[in-house]
């Protein structure tokens, strides 16, 4: 890190306004890895009022050291953040974040609410596609199979804008995905896309391309060998996730995309699971776990967690299911150990805890509207999705953005 | 036994396999250089014994978990200077716990604070001239909200 910084310490002016006696003539000074070890304990919001507190300060706690010692302690926290579109005035959405409280605390509330005031009224439908490191990709497509991508981070409510791969053809499929590789400290879009009209024989595969945020690019990366499904991938363990369909056999395989290596491996599928392979299914990351979502109907869900990763034999099953007045669209992330969120059809939040098998209304201060499918967790982090480059500069989407959709 | 020099010249004896605790004083002792005493130029008698009180609750009351969180909450309620005594004493005595505790005490101080409240606790001059200042909090509104 460029700057030093030193804390000095003197005693805190005590209630009864008289400054006590010994102040800072024997304050001592603290090492920097201690001032990192503290403030990466703190939170995102706490941060951002600090950096307001002296130039020193503002360097240290912007550097991007202490962003990633800080992101990597609040990565650990159980995730209780969810993103999640509202509609206004369709077809446009707004963007709102609920952060879950823990059960600790003095108030009744298992949550809130925040409108997020990012891309407001101008999203069309929009697609959350992915989250890692506290930033969350949203596509929106106005009219066409063509989106635009925002990466965001709302947390610190920053925001990017970039353009799809130029490699796909128009009236393609497809499927998008979003990852970090650590190896390169890059994030990575995947676009899978695959033809249909000319795929009669079968003889097109699905198109793999990959956006590096640091070069700004697309690359075609090659081939991927299954029929991807609909859903975006999901992110875990350094490789992105998709669910596919084997053109061999039309069996529903797990397929990771490794974002270092860009290299595809199938993961184990669960032995027990009955259920036929074109059903409705889904993947999710709940408490660290690759999970698999299969909507038996709307009142019935089985969740798979595979609780070891790519220990085939670890895959574990808990069901859901609902009474005829409520639908369950499926699990969102793990409070605590044993407690699942879980979206329902309709407008609110249920934490269905997995030991006693009891499921309660959450009640979520602010939420008033009706929310889409698709919300992601995330996590709160200070990293920021723009990326400084002589060669690249990231478009702010204020540059050059239409109001209608 | 091992015995352990404040840098004020305060002496405090205290059992080996208490006092290991302290990944320093256990490389120290690893290294024989413990024969009489061990020095501690970095920290000061009041400190110290602050320090071993920790270090021996901890090992004497090892398996009983919510003894020891009633203890460390009680523990880290000291004024503001101790506090950082303590957590620079953890940090050389490489106390993995009482860091954490410490760290974490003022990790959760800071979050209720304002910008000038941090400012007074820590000691900061504020080096920004008002309109840096205000867009400083502009651009951190998320901050503030």
């Amino acid at each position: 890190m460029e700057s030093e910084i030193t804390l000095t310490m003197s005693l805190k002016i005590d209630a009864s306004g008289e400054m006590p006696v010994a102040m800072a003539d024997s304050a001592p000074d603290f090492p920097q890895e201690l001032i990192i070890n503290i403030f990466s304990r703190v939170q995102a919001k706490s941060i951002g009022k600090c950096r307001c507190v002296s130039k020193p300060w503002r360097s240290l706690l912007s550097d991007p050291l202490f962003i990633k010692a800080h992101l990597n302690l609040h990565l650990h926290h159980p995730q209780k953040h969810i993103l999640i579109s509202i509609p206004h005035s369709p077809p446009s959405y707004n963007l709102s974040a609920v952060t879950f409280t823990t059960t600790s605390g003095s108030s009744n509330n298992d949550g809130f609410l925040e409108k997020l005031t990012l891309l407001e009224n101008q999203l069309c439908f929009a697609e959350i596609v992915g989250s890692c490191n506290g930033l969350v990709l949203v596509l929106t497509f106005k009219g066409s199979n063509t989106p635009t991508m925002y990466l965001m981070n709302p947390t610190t409510r920053e925001l990017v804008k970039f353009q799809p791969s130029p490699l796909v053809w128009d009236d393609a499929e497809t499927s998008y995905g979003f990852g970090y590789d650590s190896s390169s400290d890059d994030y990575k879009i995947v676009t899978l896309s695959h033809d249909w009209l000319l795929d009669k024989t079968e003889s097109y595969p699905a198109f793999v391309d990959v956006f590096s945020w640091r070069t700004g690019t697309w690359r075609r990366i090659g081939c991927f060998p299954y029929v991807p499904s609909s859903h975006s991938g999901v992110f875990l363990n350094g490789s992105i996730h998709w669910l596919a369909l084997s053109k061999i056999d039309g069996l529903c395989v797990i397929i990771a995309l490794d974002t270092s290596c860009e290299q595809f491996q199938q993961l184990p599928w669960p032995e027990t699971d009955n259920t036929p392979h074109n059903g409705s299914r889904k993947l999710v990351v709940l408490g660290g776990c690759l999970g698999m979502v299969v909507v038996q109907s709307r009142h019935h869900v089985d969740v798979w967690m595979m609780k070891e990763y790519g220990v085939g034999e670890s895959w574990t099953k808990f069901i859901v299911t609902t009474p005829k007045n409520a639908s369950v669209w499926g699990p969102i992330c793990l409070l605590g150990g044993d407690d699942v969120v879980l979206q329902m059809g309709g407008k609110n939040f249920v934490v269905h805890n997995l030991k006693e098998r009891t499921m309660r209304d959450m009640v979520i201060a602010g939420i008033r509207d009706k929310f889409r499918r698709g919300v992601i967790g995330f996590s709160e982090s200070l990293v920021s999705p723009i990326f400084n480059s002589q060669q690249w500069r990231a478009t702010l989407p204020e540059d050059d953005f239409e109001n209608s959709c | 036994m091992i015995v352990l020099n404040s840098s004020d010249g305060a002496t405090f004896e205290v059992e080996e396999s208490v006092a290991v605790q302290s990944q320093t004083i256990k490389h120290m002792i690893e290294d024989n250089c413990a024969d009489t005493s061990i020095p501690l130029p970095n920290v000061n008698g009041v400190t110290l014994a602050r320090v071993l009180e920790y270090i021996k609750k901890h090992a004497e009351a090892k398996d009983d978990e919510e003894g020891l969180k009633s203890f460390d909450a009680e523990f880290v309620k000291v004024d503001q200077a101790s506090l950082f005594e303590i957590i620079l004493a953890a940090n050389y005595l490489d106390i993995k716990g009482l860091l954490d505790l410490t760290c974490q005490t003022v990790a959760d101080q800071i979050k209720d604070l304002t910008v000038e409240e941090v400012r007074a606790i820590f000691n900061i001059m504020n080096d920004f001239t008002p309109e840096e200042e205000a867009k400083l909090r502009n651009d951190h509104a998320w901050a503030f909200e």
